[in-house]
């Protein structure tokens, strides 16, 4: 796993240039400007706003101002998912940089938590986490490790620290040689428009015969019609990280280099425009 | 067969997994029971394979000045006596939340689903609590409706115990316990294949790392870990088992 650290850190370090923009249902006191960011892939958009919540504060009036939330073409965001899966889900294939606009009122209940601290983040992330490593070690390895071990996941997170955070996540990363991977990849499929939030299955990377599973494998299984035949037209783009991976690409290895820091493979699967 | 024997039946280091075939039948086992006390359980059918257990529950809200409080007391969770008229410490999460003066009494509607999660192999207790007119309840709130006996450990993680998920509030699974009691139902969830149990009005337990028992302070329901199982009336103690 360690020849390929490169794509750690790739992964980690990839940015998305992004412009904010006051909804014009606001009330302001004067214009606002606005506001650029490059933001994080793989973290989530009420740990890294801060700075553009304070630049249009600064022209609305205290009493104006309610919970933070995020539009794009007027869908909101959920800020629970990571920034770089929210971005191959809905703007994929747009030009840069991405427009989010930005609200303080009518935060719409029945699509959005609510995120009023850090704390829900961290929660959220942690539960993730736990969840990943229930699939991939029954819980044992997030199970032995200290409280101060996790607090370092999300403190590595939440202040951009590669080394800080991978310090501890190899550890989550690694499994029995004999076993050849993980129990079972912890993965969602996503799609843009759908009733259901993810597609989530057990999925274990190696056959029973002891061949490594692939992309190509998981998705057949799970979304056969993101597999077209040699001689069809390709009707979806199957994206993570803003990249199509190759179909060849066995589960394991992507599991092990392009999850989120919450262990998770988010798999965005867009459907292409007919023309 | 007291409870103690029992639990110690079982293997200590056994890893217990639900599959969703066991879950499903521990359910028709804790409905039935429920049946038995009208708790009010219900199973779903989702698809062929998969259904899951409801309830709705309606209560008013406990103010925050409010002086109920149970006429037995409860051991606490560290397994503490604790006398009837000592109250444990609560430690507010946000201090800021004003002593309100509530003479009105709000209808809270709670629906909880318990469902089989595949990547624990266990079930998960899902809620969801909202006013009368659809208006959810805060995280906060949720909170603070906890029965004060287990404010004190509540407050010491609250974001490990409940937390929110889509739209519901799941109890956490984490290498502590936890019993939330909400109204007069709760449910025992653990990481690592456990059953869910209603009792009407009771404590939780300490948790070990494999065994968990429910003691219902009447002394009515004690759950054992793979199954519903009604047991001997005991007293007030509970033991804890590695």
């Amino acid at each position: 796993m360690t020849d390929d650290r490169d794509v750690l850190r790739d992964v980690w370090f990839g940015r998305i240039p992004t412009c904010f923009t006051l909804s014009q249902d606001e009330i302001t006191e004067r214009e606002a400007e606005p506001y650029y960011l490059l933001l994080p892939r793989v973290s989530y958009l009420m740990l890294v706003t801060d700075k553009a919540k304070k630049h249009f504060q600064k022209v609305m009036r205290q009493e104006d101002v309610g919970e933070m939330w995020f539009e794009y073409e007027g869908v909101p965001l959920k800020w629970h998912y990571p920034i770089g899966l929210l971005f191959d889900l809905h703007a994929s294939n747009t030009a840069l940089p991405w427009n989010i606009i930005v609200h303080f009122k009518n935060f719409p209940e029945s699509e959005l938590l609510h995120c009023l601290t850090k704390d829900a983040v961290e929660a959220h992330f942690m539960s993730c986490i736990k969840e990943a490593d229930a699939l991939k070690h029954k819980s044992q390895v997030i199970n032995e490790m200290q409280k101060k071990d996790h607090k370092q996941l999300w403190m590595g997170l939440q202040n951009d620290k590669f080394d800080q955070f991978w310090a501890i996540n190899r550890k989550l990363m690694e499994y029995p040689t004999e076993e050849g991977g993980f129990r079972y990849i912890p993965f969602r499929i996503y799609q843009p428009l759908n009733e259901r939030p993810f597609i989530q299955k057990l999925f274990r990377p190696i056959s029973s015969e002891g061949h490594p599973h692939n992309l190509g494998d998981l998705l057949k299984e799970m979304f056969p019609a993101a597999v077209t035949p040699e001689d069809m037209e390709k009707q979806y783009q199957v994206v993570i990280h803003g990249i199509e991976p190759m179909l060849e690409t066995p589960v394991q290895w992507l599991s092990e280099h392009l999850s989120y820091p919450d262990n998770f493979l988010h798999i965005s699967i867009i459907p292409l425009p007919r023309d | 067969m007291s409870c103690v024997e029992m639990s110690h039946t079982f293997n200590r280091n056994e890893n217990i997994c639900l599959g969703e075939e066991q879950f499903q039948k521990f359910c028709k086992l804790f409905i039935k029971h429920s049946d038995e006390i009208c708790n009010g359980w219900e199973w779903r059918q989702k698809e062929l394979n998969e259904g899951y257990m409801v309830k709705v529950h309606l209560r008013s809200k406990i103010s925050l000045n409010s002086l109920f409080v149970e006429d037995h007391c409860f051991q606490d969770l560290q397994g503490h006596e604790v006398d009837d008229k000592e109250k444990l410490s609560v430690k507010n999460v946000s201090s800021d939340i004003e002593e309100a003066q509530v003479t009105t009494s709000q209808l809270i509607r709670y629906e909880y689903h318990v469902v089989y999660s595949s990547s624990y192999q266990a079930p998960v207790l899902y809620f969801r609590a909202c006013y009368s007119d659809g208006k959810p309840l805060t995280l906060e709130e949720i909170w603070e409706n906890v029965h004060d006996c287990y404010k004190e450990r509540l407050f010491q993680g609250p974001w490990d115990t409940i937390t929110q998920q889509g739209g519901y509030t799941v109890c956490s699974i984490r290498t502590g316990i936890w019993c939330v009691r909400l109204g007069r139902v709760y449910g025992v969830l653990e990481q690592g294949g456990y059953t869910v149990s209603s009792i009407t009005a009771g404590i939780p337990c300490a948790r070990s790392r494999q065994v968990c028992r429910v003691l219902d302070h009447d002394g009515y329901t004690v759950c054992s870990i793979r199954a519903v199982i009604p047991c001997a009336r005991l007293p007030r103690a509970y033991d804890v088992l590695d």
